[in-house]
Protein backbone atom coordinates (compact mmCIF):
# COMPACT_ATOMS: atom_id res chain seq x y z
CA UNK A 1 0.00 0.00 0.00
CA UNK A 2 1.75 3.34 -1.12
CA UNK A 3 1.71 5.88 0.89
CA UNK A 4 2.97 8.98 -0.56
CA UNK A 5 2.13 10.19 -3.80
CA UNK A 6 5.10 9.67 -5.36
CA UNK A 7 4.99 6.15 -4.89
CA UNK A 8 2.13 6.30 -7.48
CA UNK A 9 2.52 5.55 -11.06
CA UNK A 10 -0.65 6.76 -12.44
CA UNK A 11 0.46 8.87 -15.61
CA UNK A 12 -2.71 8.63 -17.82
CA UNK A 13 -1.91 7.00 -20.96
CA UNK A 14 -1.97 10.09 -23.15
CA UNK A 15 -0.53 9.15 -26.65
CA UNK A 16 -0.54 12.63 -27.97
CA UNK A 17 0.36 14.94 -25.39
CA UNK A 18 2.74 14.64 -22.88
CA UNK A 19 1.71 17.26 -20.88
CA UNK A 20 2.20 17.27 -17.12
CA UNK A 21 -0.95 18.28 -15.59
CA UNK A 22 -2.02 14.80 -17.49
CA UNK A 23 -0.76 13.18 -14.78
CA UNK A 24 -3.47 12.42 -12.45
CA UNK A 25 -1.19 12.35 -9.18
CA UNK A 26 0.15 15.79 -9.81
CA UNK A 27 -3.56 16.94 -10.58
CA UNK A 28 -4.43 15.41 -7.13
CA UNK A 29 -1.62 16.84 -5.48
CA UNK A 30 -2.44 20.48 -7.22
CA UNK A 31 -6.74 20.89 -7.10
CA UNK A 32 -7.28 18.42 -4.48
CA UNK A 33 -7.29 20.95 -1.86
CA UNK A 34 -9.11 23.44 -3.85
CA UNK A 35 -11.91 20.84 -4.87
CA UNK A 36 -12.65 20.02 -1.59
CA UNK A 37 -13.17 23.53 -0.68
CA UNK A 38 -15.42 23.38 -3.04
CA UNK A 39 -17.18 20.07 -2.03
CA UNK A 40 -17.46 21.49 0.98
CA UNK A 41 -19.02 25.06 0.66
CA UNK A 42 -21.86 22.66 -0.64
CA UNK A 43 -21.77 19.77 1.66
CA UNK A 44 -20.29 21.30 4.63
CA UNK A 45 -19.50 17.74 5.75
CA UNK A 46 -15.57 16.85 5.32
CA UNK A 47 -16.26 13.36 4.76
CA UNK A 48 -19.32 14.32 2.27
CA UNK A 49 -16.31 16.82 0.83
CA UNK A 50 -13.53 14.40 0.29
CA UNK A 51 -15.94 11.40 -1.45
CA UNK A 52 -16.72 14.28 -3.98
CA UNK A 53 -13.27 14.78 -4.51
CA UNK A 54 -12.92 11.06 -5.31
CA UNK A 55 -15.82 10.68 -7.45
CA UNK A 56 -14.07 14.11 -9.24
CA UNK A 57 -10.81 12.19 -10.31
CA UNK A 58 -12.60 8.54 -10.81
CA UNK A 59 -14.17 11.29 -13.54
CA UNK A 60 -10.90 12.28 -14.71
CA UNK A 61 -9.65 8.82 -15.07
CA UNK A 62 -12.92 7.52 -17.11
CA UNK A 63 -12.39 10.95 -19.70
CA UNK A 64 -8.43 10.69 -19.74
CA UNK A 65 -8.80 9.77 -23.50
CA UNK A 66 -10.51 13.76 -23.94
CA UNK A 67 -8.41 15.50 -21.45
CA UNK A 68 -5.94 16.77 -23.97
CA UNK A 69 -8.92 18.87 -25.63
CA UNK A 70 -9.85 20.68 -21.82
CA UNK A 71 -8.20 24.13 -22.07
CA UNK A 72 -8.77 25.29 -18.41
CA UNK A 73 -8.24 22.34 -16.39
CA UNK A 74 -8.69 24.17 -13.22
CA UNK A 75 -12.11 25.44 -14.39
CA UNK A 76 -13.61 21.81 -15.91
CA UNK A 77 -12.51 20.08 -12.00
CA UNK A 78 -14.18 23.28 -10.32
CA UNK A 79 -17.19 22.63 -12.67
CA UNK A 80 -17.44 18.75 -12.35
CA UNK A 81 -16.81 18.70 -8.30
CA UNK A 82 -19.46 21.70 -7.91
CA UNK A 83 -21.74 19.59 -9.91
CA UNK A 84 -20.92 16.06 -8.33
CA UNK A 85 -21.37 17.68 -4.58
CA UNK A 86 -24.96 18.92 -5.61
CA UNK A 87 -26.20 15.69 -6.80
CA UNK A 88 -24.74 14.19 -3.68
CA UNK A 89 -26.14 16.52 -1.38
CA UNK A 90 -29.17 16.15 -2.70
CA UNK A 91 -28.73 12.28 -1.60
CA UNK A 92 -27.73 13.16 2.24
CA UNK A 93 -29.50 15.04 4.75
CA UNK A 94 -28.60 18.32 4.73
CA UNK A 95 -30.37 19.62 7.93
CA UNK A 96 -28.17 17.00 10.37
CA UNK A 97 -24.89 18.27 8.50
CA UNK A 98 -25.73 22.34 8.63
CA UNK A 99 -26.32 21.07 12.61
CA UNK A 100 -22.80 20.19 12.77
CA UNK A 101 -21.34 22.62 10.73
CA UNK A 102 -23.35 25.67 12.90
CA UNK A 103 -22.17 24.23 16.18
CA UNK A 104 -18.60 24.52 14.67
CA UNK A 105 -18.73 28.23 13.68
CA UNK A 106 -19.95 29.28 17.84
CA UNK A 107 -17.32 30.93 19.30
CA UNK A 108 -15.45 29.22 21.81
CA UNK A 109 -15.96 31.83 24.48
CA UNK A 110 -19.46 31.92 23.95
CA UNK A 111 -21.58 31.77 27.32
CA UNK A 112 -23.40 28.44 27.72
CA UNK A 113 -27.28 29.88 27.30
CA UNK A 114 -25.85 31.68 24.08
CA UNK A 115 -24.71 29.01 22.15
CA UNK A 116 -27.76 27.55 21.31
CA UNK A 117 -29.11 30.40 20.05
CA UNK A 118 -25.63 31.52 18.39
CA UNK A 119 -26.09 28.18 16.04
CA UNK A 120 -29.67 28.59 15.22
CA UNK A 121 -29.06 31.95 13.83
CA UNK A 122 -26.17 30.46 11.66
CA UNK A 123 -28.24 27.40 10.70
CA UNK A 124 -30.77 30.54 9.70
CA UNK A 125 -28.18 32.15 7.69
CA UNK A 126 -27.15 28.42 5.98
CA UNK A 127 -30.51 28.13 5.41
CA UNK A 128 -31.22 31.49 3.34
CA UNK A 129 -27.56 30.83 1.31
CA UNK A 130 -29.45 27.40 0.03
CA UNK A 131 -32.53 29.57 -0.78
CA UNK A 132 -30.79 31.58 -3.17
CA UNK A 133 -31.02 31.52 -6.89
CA UNK A 134 -28.55 28.77 -8.38
CA UNK A 135 -26.54 30.93 -10.20
CA UNK A 136 -25.95 33.78 -7.13
CA UNK A 137 -25.33 30.97 -4.39
CA UNK A 138 -22.36 29.73 -7.24
CA UNK A 139 -21.13 32.99 -7.26
CA UNK A 140 -21.54 33.69 -3.56
CA UNK A 141 -20.23 30.93 -1.99
CA UNK A 142 -17.23 30.28 -4.78
CA UNK A 143 -16.09 33.93 -4.63
CA UNK A 144 -15.57 33.56 -0.85
CA UNK A 145 -13.17 30.88 -1.07
CA UNK A 146 -10.88 33.41 -2.81
CA UNK A 147 -9.24 31.39 -5.03
CA UNK A 148 -10.94 31.89 -8.21
CA UNK A 149 -10.83 35.27 -10.03
CA UNK A 150 -13.56 37.16 -12.00
CA UNK A 151 -12.48 35.35 -15.15
CA UNK A 152 -12.51 31.70 -13.67
CA UNK A 153 -16.03 32.27 -11.95
CA UNK A 154 -17.18 33.12 -15.58
CA UNK A 155 -15.75 30.20 -16.92
CA UNK A 156 -17.06 28.01 -14.60
CA UNK A 157 -20.68 29.25 -14.50
CA UNK A 158 -20.73 29.99 -18.13
CA UNK A 159 -21.56 33.62 -17.37
CA UNK A 160 -19.71 36.81 -18.41
CA UNK A 161 -17.33 38.75 -15.76
CA UNK A 162 -19.62 41.93 -15.37
CA UNK A 163 -22.78 39.23 -15.03
CA UNK A 164 -20.86 37.72 -12.58
CA UNK A 165 -20.00 40.63 -10.40
CA UNK A 166 -24.12 41.26 -11.01
CA UNK A 167 -24.96 38.14 -9.47
CA UNK A 168 -22.42 38.62 -6.62
CA UNK A 169 -24.23 42.11 -5.57
CA UNK A 170 -27.85 41.10 -5.77
CA UNK A 171 -26.32 37.72 -4.00
CA UNK A 172 -25.49 39.61 -1.23
CA UNK A 173 -28.22 42.28 -1.35
CA UNK A 174 -31.11 39.48 -1.52
CA UNK A 175 -29.68 38.01 1.66
CA UNK A 176 -29.29 40.75 3.85
CA UNK A 177 -32.87 41.70 3.39
CA UNK A 178 -34.01 38.36 4.28
CA UNK A 179 -31.78 38.11 7.30
CA UNK A 180 -32.95 41.50 8.43
CA UNK A 181 -36.59 40.85 7.82
CA UNK A 182 -36.26 37.41 9.27
CA UNK A 183 -34.41 39.13 12.21
CA UNK A 184 -37.42 41.61 12.77
CA UNK A 185 -40.45 38.84 12.13
CA UNK B 1 -22.14 46.55 9.49
CA UNK B 2 -24.69 44.40 11.52
CA UNK B 3 -24.86 41.01 13.04
CA UNK B 4 -26.13 39.98 9.54
CA UNK B 5 -22.97 39.96 7.89
CA UNK B 6 -21.03 39.45 10.51
CA UNK B 7 -22.50 36.12 10.33
CA UNK B 8 -22.75 35.76 7.10
CA UNK B 9 -18.66 36.92 6.71
CA UNK B 10 -17.66 34.02 9.60
CA UNK B 11 -19.80 31.55 7.72
CA UNK B 12 -17.89 32.72 4.68
CA UNK B 13 -14.55 32.55 6.01
CA UNK B 14 -15.31 29.22 7.94
CA UNK B 15 -15.90 27.54 4.19
CA UNK B 16 -12.49 29.12 2.85
CA UNK B 17 -10.23 28.22 5.24
CA UNK B 18 -11.26 24.84 6.02
CA UNK B 19 -8.46 22.34 5.17
CA UNK B 20 -8.82 19.19 3.42
CA UNK B 21 -8.31 15.78 5.60
CA UNK B 22 -4.94 14.30 6.64
CA UNK B 23 -3.70 12.42 3.91
CA UNK B 24 -6.95 12.98 1.35
CA UNK B 25 -4.44 13.27 -1.60
CA UNK B 26 -3.26 9.45 -0.53
CA UNK B 27 -7.02 8.23 0.01
CA UNK B 28 -7.93 9.79 -3.24
CA UNK B 29 -4.90 8.35 -5.39
CA UNK B 30 -5.54 4.54 -3.88
CA UNK B 31 -9.13 4.97 -4.66
CA UNK B 32 -8.53 5.89 -8.07
CA UNK B 33 -5.84 3.18 -8.63
CA UNK B 34 -7.96 0.54 -6.88
CA UNK B 35 -11.02 1.82 -9.70
CA UNK B 36 -7.94 1.89 -12.51
CA UNK B 37 -7.26 -1.96 -11.55
CA UNK B 38 -11.04 -3.27 -12.25
CA UNK B 39 -11.79 -4.54 -15.51
CA UNK B 40 -13.33 -2.97 -18.26
CA UNK B 41 -16.76 -2.83 -18.98
CA UNK B 42 -16.49 -4.28 -22.11
CA UNK B 43 -14.78 -7.46 -20.93
CA UNK B 44 -18.15 -8.90 -18.72
CA UNK B 45 -19.67 -8.22 -21.42
CA UNK B 46 -17.63 -10.03 -23.95
CA UNK B 47 -17.50 -12.59 -21.83
CA UNK B 48 -21.56 -13.01 -20.98
CA UNK B 49 -21.59 -12.90 -25.17
CA UNK B 50 -19.35 -16.25 -25.52
CA UNK B 51 -20.83 -17.66 -22.64
CA UNK B 52 -24.34 -17.65 -23.93
CA UNK B 53 -23.10 -18.67 -27.89
CA UNK B 54 -21.43 -21.93 -26.38
CA UNK B 55 -24.34 -22.35 -24.17
CA UNK B 56 -26.98 -22.51 -27.19
CA UNK B 57 -24.54 -24.27 -29.33
CA UNK B 58 -24.37 -27.28 -26.34
CA UNK B 59 -28.33 -27.33 -26.57
CA UNK B 60 -28.57 -27.62 -30.47
CA UNK B 61 -26.00 -30.45 -29.99
CA UNK B 62 -27.76 -32.17 -27.33
CA UNK B 63 -31.19 -32.12 -29.36
CA UNK B 64 -29.66 -32.75 -32.55
CA UNK B 65 -28.22 -35.87 -31.30
CA UNK B 66 -29.36 -39.80 -32.01
CA UNK B 67 -31.50 -40.78 -29.38
CA UNK B 68 -30.04 -44.45 -29.42
CA UNK B 69 -26.60 -42.41 -28.81
CA UNK B 70 -26.78 -42.54 -24.91
CA UNK B 71 -29.50 -45.03 -24.50
CA UNK B 72 -27.46 -47.46 -23.09
CA UNK B 73 -25.80 -45.27 -20.20
CA UNK B 74 -29.47 -44.16 -19.20
CA UNK B 75 -31.56 -47.08 -18.72
CA UNK B 76 -31.77 -48.65 -15.89
CA UNK B 77 -31.02 -52.37 -15.75
CA UNK B 78 -33.35 -53.90 -13.41
CA UNK B 79 -31.92 -57.31 -12.04
CA UNK B 80 -34.05 -60.38 -12.97
CA UNK B 81 -36.29 -61.64 -10.46
CA UNK B 82 -36.09 -64.95 -8.52
CA UNK B 83 -38.90 -67.16 -8.30
CA UNK B 84 -40.11 -66.02 -4.64
CA UNK B 85 -40.12 -62.52 -5.76
CA UNK B 86 -42.72 -63.29 -8.57
CA UNK B 87 -44.21 -65.70 -6.23
CA UNK B 88 -44.58 -62.17 -3.95
CA UNK B 89 -45.81 -60.00 -6.47
CA UNK B 90 -48.84 -62.81 -7.45
CA UNK B 91 -52.21 -61.70 -5.77
CA UNK B 92 -53.20 -64.08 -3.02
CA UNK B 93 -56.60 -66.43 -3.79
CA UNK B 94 -60.05 -64.82 -3.15
CA UNK B 95 -61.72 -66.52 -0.49
CA UNK B 96 -63.87 -69.19 -1.75
CA UNK B 97 -67.63 -67.28 -0.04
CA UNK B 98 -67.27 -64.25 -0.78
CA UNK B 99 -67.95 -60.95 2.06
CA UNK B 100 -71.43 -59.64 1.40
CA UNK B 101 -70.49 -56.19 1.13
CA UNK B 102 -67.98 -56.73 -1.93
CA UNK B 103 -70.00 -55.82 -4.56
CA UNK B 104 -67.24 -55.71 -7.44
CA UNK B 105 -68.07 -57.40 -10.43
CA UNK B 106 -65.21 -60.83 -10.70
CA UNK B 107 -64.48 -59.63 -14.23
CA UNK B 108 -62.96 -55.83 -13.07
CA UNK B 109 -61.24 -57.60 -9.74
CA UNK B 110 -59.73 -59.90 -12.37
CA UNK B 111 -58.96 -57.22 -14.79
CA UNK B 112 -56.63 -55.30 -11.57
CA UNK B 113 -54.86 -58.53 -10.58
CA UNK B 114 -53.67 -59.37 -13.66
CA UNK B 115 -52.55 -55.16 -14.06
CA UNK B 116 -51.10 -54.53 -11.04
CA UNK B 117 -48.07 -57.02 -11.56
CA UNK B 118 -47.53 -55.33 -15.13
CA UNK B 119 -47.28 -51.95 -13.55
CA UNK B 120 -44.76 -53.44 -11.00
CA UNK B 121 -42.48 -55.55 -13.56
CA UNK B 122 -40.72 -53.85 -16.47
CA UNK B 123 -40.94 -55.43 -19.66
CA UNK B 124 -37.33 -57.33 -19.49
CA UNK B 125 -38.42 -60.51 -17.51
CA UNK B 126 -40.93 -62.57 -19.96
CA UNK B 127 -41.16 -64.86 -17.30
CA UNK B 128 -41.74 -62.73 -14.53
CA UNK B 129 -44.84 -61.37 -16.88
CA UNK B 130 -46.33 -65.00 -17.45
CA UNK B 131 -46.23 -65.58 -13.75
CA UNK B 132 -47.49 -62.46 -12.99
CA UNK B 133 -50.25 -62.41 -15.69
CA UNK B 134 -51.60 -66.18 -15.21
CA UNK B 135 -54.82 -66.51 -14.32
CA UNK B 136 -56.04 -66.88 -10.61
CA UNK B 137 -56.76 -70.51 -9.21
CA UNK B 138 -59.35 -70.89 -8.43
CA UNK B 139 -61.32 -68.33 -10.15
CA UNK B 140 -63.60 -65.87 -7.90
CA UNK B 141 -66.71 -66.66 -7.70
CA UNK B 142 -69.98 -65.02 -9.19
CA UNK B 143 -72.43 -63.12 -7.09
CA UNK B 144 -75.79 -65.38 -5.40
CA UNK B 145 -78.85 -64.61 -7.24
CA UNK B 146 -81.84 -63.73 -5.46
CA UNK B 147 -83.26 -67.31 -4.80
CA UNK B 148 -79.75 -68.74 -3.57
CA UNK B 149 -79.85 -65.93 -0.79
CA UNK B 150 -83.26 -66.65 0.42
CA UNK B 151 -82.54 -70.19 0.41
CA UNK B 152 -79.67 -69.24 2.21
CA UNK B 153 -81.32 -67.25 4.85
CA UNK B 154 -84.13 -70.06 4.93
CA UNK B 155 -81.17 -72.84 5.60
CA UNK B 156 -80.04 -70.74 8.52
CA UNK B 157 -83.60 -70.32 9.96
CA UNK B 158 -85.82 -72.66 8.86
CA UNK B 159 -89.77 -71.69 8.41
CA UNK B 160 -92.71 -74.09 7.15
CA UNK B 161 -94.78 -71.33 6.41
CA UNK B 162 -91.67 -70.20 4.01
CA UNK B 163 -90.83 -73.62 2.94
CA UNK B 164 -94.65 -73.54 1.84
CA UNK B 165 -94.32 -70.68 -0.28
CA UNK B 166 -91.37 -72.48 -2.16
CA UNK B 167 -93.62 -75.22 -3.17
CA UNK B 168 -96.88 -73.92 -4.93
CA UNK B 169 -98.84 -77.33 -5.16
CA UNK B 170 -97.98 -77.89 -0.94
CA UNK B 171 -99.18 -74.60 -0.11
CA UNK B 172 -102.70 -75.50 -2.18
CA UNK B 173 -102.96 -78.64 -0.58
CA UNK B 174 -102.15 -76.77 2.99
CA UNK B 175 -104.89 -73.85 1.94
CA UNK B 176 -107.64 -76.58 1.21
CA UNK B 177 -106.94 -78.08 4.37
CA UNK B 178 -107.48 -74.85 6.21
CA UNK B 179 -110.39 -74.37 4.22
CA UNK B 180 -111.94 -77.83 5.36
CA UNK B 181 -111.07 -77.61 9.07
CA UNK B 182 -112.96 -74.28 8.74
CA UNK B 183 -116.25 -75.30 7.32
CA UNK B 184 -116.46 -78.62 9.39
CA UNK B 185 -115.58 -76.53 12.72
CA UNK B 186 -118.33 -74.22 12.41
CA UNK B 187 -120.88 -76.23 10.19
CA UNK B 188 -124.28 -76.22 11.94
CA UNK B 189 -125.06 -79.89 12.85
CA UNK B 190 -128.30 -81.58 11.49
CA UNK B 191 -131.56 -81.06 13.23
CA UNK B 192 -132.33 -84.35 14.96
CA UNK B 193 -135.77 -86.33 14.47
CA UNK B 194 -138.09 -85.09 17.85
CA UNK B 195 -139.44 -88.16 19.22
CA UNK B 196 -143.26 -88.52 18.98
Amino acid sequence: MPTAIEDFNLALPMQHSARSETDLASLVAQYSGLLFRVAHSVLRSRSEAEDAVQDTFVRVLEHQRTLHSIRDMRVWLVRITWNLALDRRRRIRPDQIDDLFAATLVNPGTPADEVLHEAQRMKTILREIDRLPKKERQILLLSALDELGTTELAAVTGRSESAVRALLFRARTRLRTRLEKGASA
Amino acid sequence: MNNSDQDLKRILNALRDTEPPRAMQQRVLASVAQREAMPSRIFPWSFVALAATVGIAAILAINVMPRGAHSSSEVTVLPKPSVSQVAVTVPAPQPLVPHASAKAPAGNLAAQTARRPHQLLCDCDPTALAEANAPSMPPPELPLTEQEKLLRRIARHPNPVEVAELTPAAREAKIAADNDDFKAFFTPPAKAQAPE
